[in-house]
């Protein structure tokens, strides 16, 4: 489905602060895969997710979807494939206009925008709905601005306006690190209920081992912008923290990291 | 009396005709949060153009339309400058700014049209036996309902509500698939249209076209959203744009009651406006800081 051949990126080249962040990267994440992508602060995720979304265009190799070529694609095109949720919260909604209207603005997801009105009240049960699947109390709220809402609420609201238009993949750049431990729990079920509701197809850039482990069917490792860990279904299963840090320190060579990779 | 009342009609009418231009700049200053000072240049290319088509015989409605292609245009310009050759939205402004000086004069051949016993919208309606004031007031309010009624349903489709968004959170509107390129680009021909639209009204009501007409232009649009926020704190995106144009008509009686006092002369109007801006762009600062404090203040109270 999604398909990274041969991913390098570079920033900074020629210069001083020249970074290899992503070394050679192959992926492929079949149709209905939840993978949890794990690693350090440097490790190149952030890179990656934005290499699939468009943010940045590898230096060498491609990126796939299906069968079509998206190397190059400029961002605001690929909305049509992707849903994402980015980490800060106020970054996935528009804070001066209501849910309804950033609802109804995300209904639009990839498609042609012309001069119909925004608002349409067709969709409204359609948004009680999707609202009402988050337990939040949203659904009675749909004309209130999103500036009001809290960081949980906000970010809860921006899966949904990722997932209305359904996306080929979803998205997730550690859309739980900027909340409290409570309420990334709280968000963390809501996107369970969600990419298995809708069956998505799901991509989760996460520095959270525990949650890495506890969702998802397939989890990778990226270290120095390799893969150095890629495992899935029964395997993926039996694994534990400890077999994380412990294989982290295998490929590393380096024992003291596990406290950093853990806290990090 | 009649004389200070006749006067605060006037200043209201005039209002009106500068609510366009404050409309215009509300789009680009709040919506698109893009501090534009094409603005200056194209409220006289609004009035350049105005008065040379009306001298060379053209229709007042002519003129209208073509001043607001003309604004467009200008709008264009400086969105092409930004989006395009990514030059910071200030500077691409000045620029456009600058540039439009030249046109300007270009247009005019002259930097003063007067349009004294000339055919225009005021004329017209002068003709019909509404008098000087009349003719202002109704011309005013048509234009500047007219302007944020097609604003209303405008910022309300799918294409205003991804302009909206883009000041708010322009990573979001990508992200949603709409350019934020684009929708600058159209946020910045909207509101220079307007802006011209408002010379070439004022150019009108006024009988002349001048080349310096649009100078501090930016500051009065300013001074007219920033007096609507604080008499209609933000409700509803009708309010809001009701609030602009109420912000255009204060001033404008604010002024003419200023130039009531004694010694005032008219040109010490532009510092007195610079000193208002500055004062209600501290407002919000001012306000936070004094919240703050009292918060802390209830706090120290609560652990003492």
């Amino acid at each position: 489905m999604l398909k990274l051949v041969g991913v390098r990126k570079t920033f900074g080249f020629g210069t001083l602060d020249e970074n290899h962040v992503l070394r050679g990267i192959d992926l492929t994440i079949d149709a209905g895969d939840f993978v949890s992508v794990i690693g350090g602060n440097g490790a190149g995720k952030s890179t990656l997710l934005n290499i699939i979304s468009g943010v940045f265009q590898p230096d060498v190799g491609q990126v796939l979807l299906g069968d079509r070529d998206i190397t190059r694609m400029p961002e605001y095109k690929r909305a049509a494939f992707f849903g994402r949720v980015f980490q800060d919260p106020a970054q996935g909604t528009a804070a001066d206009m209501e849910i309804s209207e950033n609802l109804a603005m995300a209904s639009m997801r990839g498609k042609r925008r012309g001069l119909r009105q925004n608002l349409k009240k067709s969709q409204f049960p359609i948004f009680r709905e999707r609202l009402a699947m988050l337990e939040l109390g949203l659904e009675d709220r749909l004309h209130q601005r999103v500036r009001h809402l809290s960081g949980g609420q906000r970010q809860a609201l921006t899966l949904l306006m990722a997932t209305l238009v359904e996306p080929q993949v979803l998205l997730l750049d550690e859309h739980t690190a900027a909340l409290d431990p409570k309420t990334a729990i709280k968000v963390m079920e809501v996107t369970q209920r969600l990419v298995s509701t809708l069956k998505l197809t799901t991509l989760m850039i996460t520095h959270n081992m525990q949650q890495a482990i506890r969702y998802g069917n397939r989890l990778v490792m990226l270290h120095a912008g390799e893969i150095i860990l890629d495992v899935r279904d029964k395997e993926k299963e039996n694994l534990t923290v400890e077999d994380l840090l412990r294989q982290f320190s295998r490929v590393t060579g380096d024992e003291g990291v596990s406290d950093r990779l853990l806290l990090g | 009396m009649s004389g200070l009342l006749n006067s605060i009609l006037a200043a209201t009418a005039q209002g009106l005709l500068w609510a366009v231009m404050a409309l215009g700049l509300y789009i680009t200053y709040r919506l698109l949060n893009f501090s534009d000072l094409t603005v200056d240049g194209s409220f006289a290319t609004g009035g350049a153009i105005t008065a040379v088509v009306i001298t060379s015989g053209g229709s007042p409605l002519a003129a209208m339309g073509l001043a607001l292609i003309g604004g467009i245009l200008a709008g264009f310009v400086t969105g092409f400058l930004n989006t395009r050759m990514r030059i910071p939205a200030l500077l691409s402004s000045i620029l456009t700014q600058i540039a439009l000086y030249t046109i300007n004069l270009r247009i005019m051949a002259k930097p003063n049209i007067p349009l004294l016993n000339q055919r225009t919208l005021f004329s017209l309606l002068q003709d019909m036996g509404l008098g000087r004031i009349g003719t202002g007031l109704v011309n005013g309010l048509v234009a500047a309902t007219l302007t944020a009624v097609a604003m209303y349903w405008f910022f309300g489709s799918e294409i205003g509500a991804a302009i909206r968004a883009t000041g708010n959170n322009p990573a979001m509107v990508r992200e949603l698939g709409a350019n934020t390129q684009t929708t600058t680009l159209i946020g910045l021909m909207l509101a220079n249209g307007l802006v011209a639209l408002s010379g070439s009204l004022v150019s009108q009501q006024q009988g002349f076209a001048d080349v310096g007409m649009g100078l501090g232009a930016i500051v009065i649009g300013l001074a007219s959203i920033i007096i609507g926020e604080v008499l209609l704190p933000s409700t509803t995106f009708w309010m809001r744009l009701v609030g602009v144009v109420a912000g255009s008509v204060i001033y404008r009686i604010v002024i003419t009651l200023v130039l009531e006092i004694p010694g005032i002369k008219s040109y010490d109007l532009r510092l007195f406006t610079a000193i208002i801006v500055a004062l209600a762009l501290w407002l919000p600062q001012v306000t936070a800081a004094w919240r703050q404090r009292r918060g802390r203040k209830g706090q120290d109270e609560e652990h003492a």
